[in-house]
């Protein structure tokens, strides 16, 4: 007898739908599964077996043909055990139902019979719903991340037992439901804020600005001086998430097993600070199976890389693709995937190898070398990408002492959101420019016009910090986000001679 | 076949005889690939078993000495009777062991049933 089900499993982040078929034959006993097993799924049999007889039902003495269809597509999943045991339990009578293809199913079994969560959730549920699929029958522990997906009912199931008393219609199961808004505020706080970070009002407002405009940002300062503190509150200044936006993230997390349970959603703005011995694949995404990497897991997010010039040289390269155009591409022997990965570029460093080149405290033991050396390992393709450049120096201790009210996110946020919306408003009929950041050369000649006045005073500055021709117009464009943040639809000289403040890298003597 | 073989396949035709099966056949061979010691049927379905006897358990259980290669044998040797009289594919078929150990001089027998499968 054959049995006939579906589930799912994902390819990258997104997921498909796969046809479950099951076939018993007199033969003398065995199990196999054809359709492009990975390892995992090989291994099914054995937990699926355990299962079965665990949960009080006769394993089948037949001979048993478990095909998975689409057969060309290479799968790997442990979502695939509770319904190949859904499917066996079928073919072999012990579970008669009308309804078994009404829904997807996917779970891992346990050797007892209970169900272990699994990866992709969201996006097996959004596959669930373009297949037309009444719902989604799933383990317990995901079913908040795939109840944001409305138009499919979602089966919380913790047993093989349940599933079978589900079918069977002896139980009725409640489907899963989320209020999604609801879901989404409680979700949607930082626990992290721009007050907690005394001091460093330049570095702040600097940030401000980089946030405004979607630019890329390095900090260079010495150790301890509040570089990673700062970049951590950046993603609680950025605008907040739409609801899109924290879906498209949500599914890149989910793939890769990173939601925890009872939240469902990824409704901040993930922050991403990989080590600096990463590695492309693990920066880029890859492997053997195509995993997302680090930029796809920051997307609408800050990717952090804490001393820049430590990172491997090669791997700072492959950054390039992903800046450029918001998403990334690998290809592979086993295919060729596209992840999204718009994300904003915070990156520190020190201004020499020991740290203290340039503080009033410390006495810097660089010798000149060695500090050009640290500095030429990050290539000039890279920091053609980064906008604005700050220092942030040590921070004093009287000024550490001083119990003054600092500014709170929220406040700097509205701000943030106000230049925005100036943007959004401003870009509305241009292709693929959504902020200040995203503006092309030609761009920037249309909505970076200056007055004579601060044209002077670029051209003076040119003249005297001898600017190249690719500072000129990253001036330029963050000399608009200023201007935006002041809510002023002309370039004024005082944004330009605030614009030019961002160019440390430009101007200090060491390039 | 020695004592002792002997021995405990009759210990173990009697304990399924007890048990509702249907001795069909015993030692049955298949040249020089392998033999299976008693064929039953139970429930409409043919029982392949393999008998295992010790005397001690100085050199392990019983069980523990059906291993792959015996397990193979025996699948191979199944095949090659049913399709000898024609049934291959048209009953359902099992892979049964039957340990006895001798403990304190008292017979302790063990029935694993669907014991391994017929592709290993």
């Amino acid at each position: 007898m054959i049995s006939r089900l579906f589930s799912s499993t994902l390819e990258g982040v997104e997921a498909y739908i796969v046809e479950i078929e099951t076939d018993l034959t007199r033969a003398l006993p065995a199990l196999n599964i054809v359709g492009m097993p990975e390892r995992v799924v090989k291994e099914a049999k054995d937990r699926v077996e355990s299962a079965i007889k665990n949960t009080g039902i006769q394993f089948p003495t037949k001979k048993i043909t478990v095909n998975l269809a689409p057969a060309e597509k290479r799968k790997e999943s442990s979502g695939f055990d509770l319904p190949i045991a859904i499917g066996i339990l079928a073919a072999s009578g012990n579970l008669i139902s009308k309804g078994l293809s009404d829904y997807t199913i996917v779970g891992e079994l346990s050797l007892g019979g209970g169900v272990r969560k699994i990866n992709g959730a969201l996006s097996i549920a959004i596959a669930t719903r373009e297949g037309g699929f009444k719902g989604l029958i799933l383990p317990e522990e995901n079913a908040p991340e795939a109840a944001v997906v409305d138009g499919i009912e979602v089966i919380p199931v913790k047993s093989l037992r349940d599933v079978i008393q589900f079918m069977k219609g002896e139980t009725k199961i409640e489907p899963f439901c989320v209020d999604l808004e609801k879901l989404f505020d409680s979700a949607g706080k930082y626990n992290v804020d721009f007050s907690d970070v005394i001091g460093q009002q330049s570095a702040k407002r600097a940030i401000e600005v980089a946030a405004a405009g979607g630019h890329n940002l390095l900090m260079i300062g010495p150790p301890g001086s509040g570089k990673t503190m700062l970049a951590k509150r950046i993603p609680t200044i950025l605008p907040e998430m739409t609801i899109d936006e924290a879906l498209e993230t949500t599914k890149i997390h989910s793939s890769i097993g990173l939601i925890n349970s009872g939240k469902g959603i990824v409704a901040t703005r993930p922050f991403r600070s990989p080590h600096h011995t990463i590695s492309n694949i693990g920066l880029i995404g890859g492997g053997q199976r195509i995993k997302p990497g680090e930029v796809s897991l920051a997307h609408n997010g800050v990717l952090f890389l804490d001393e820049l010039p430590e990172f491997n040289r090669n791997v700072l390269e492959v950054l390039r693709q992903p800046l450029e155009n918001g998403e990334v591409t690998i290809s592979r022997a086993v295919g060729s995937l596209t992840f999204p990965s718009r994300f904003m570029l915070v990156a520190a460093m020190n201004p020499c190898p020991c740290g203290y080149f340039g503080d009033p405290y410390h006495t810097c033991t660089c010798t000149p070398n060695m500090i050009q050396k640290y500095m030429s390992k990050i290539s000039g393709p890279l920091l053609d990408r980064i906008d604005i450049h700050i220092e942030v120096p040590a921070v004093k201790y009287k000024e550490l002492m001083t119990k003054r009210k600092e500014e709170s996110s929220d406040d700097i946020r509205e701000r943030v959101q106000k230049a925005r919306e100036m943007q959004n408003e401003r870009y509305r009929g241009e292709d693929k420019i959504y902020s200040n950041a995203h503006l092309t050369a030609k761009a920037v000649e249309k909505y970076c016009k200056l007055d004579s006045e601060s044209e002077n005073l670029l051209q003076t500055a040119i003249k005297r910090f001898g600017f190249s021709a690719r500072a000129y117009n990253r001036i330029l464009k963050v000399s608009r986000t200023i201007a935006d943040l002041d809510g002023e639809e002309n370039i004024k000289p005082a944004h330009v001679s605030e614009a030019i403040q961002y160019r440390s890298l430009d101007r200090r003597f060491w390039l | 076949m020695n004592e002792t073989g002997r021995r405990g396949e009759d210990i173990a035709s009697s304990f399924l005889v007890k048990r509702g099966y249907r001795i069909v056949g015993r030692n049955f061979h298949y040249s020089k690939y392998g033999e299976i010691d008693i064929i039953a049927v139970h429930k409409k379905t043919l029982v392949f078993i393999e008998v295992k006897f010790r005397n001690s358990g100085k050199y392990g259980s019983a069980v523990e000495s059906i291993n792959s290669i015996k397990q193979k044998r025996i699948v191979k040797t199944a095949r090659y009777f049913l399709s000898k009289k024609g049934i291959l594919g048209k009953v359902d078929t099992r892979f049964d062991v039957i340990a006895i150990d001798m403990v304190d001089g008292k017979e302790r027998i063990e029935h694993i049933k669907n014991a391994f499968k017929g592709e290993i």
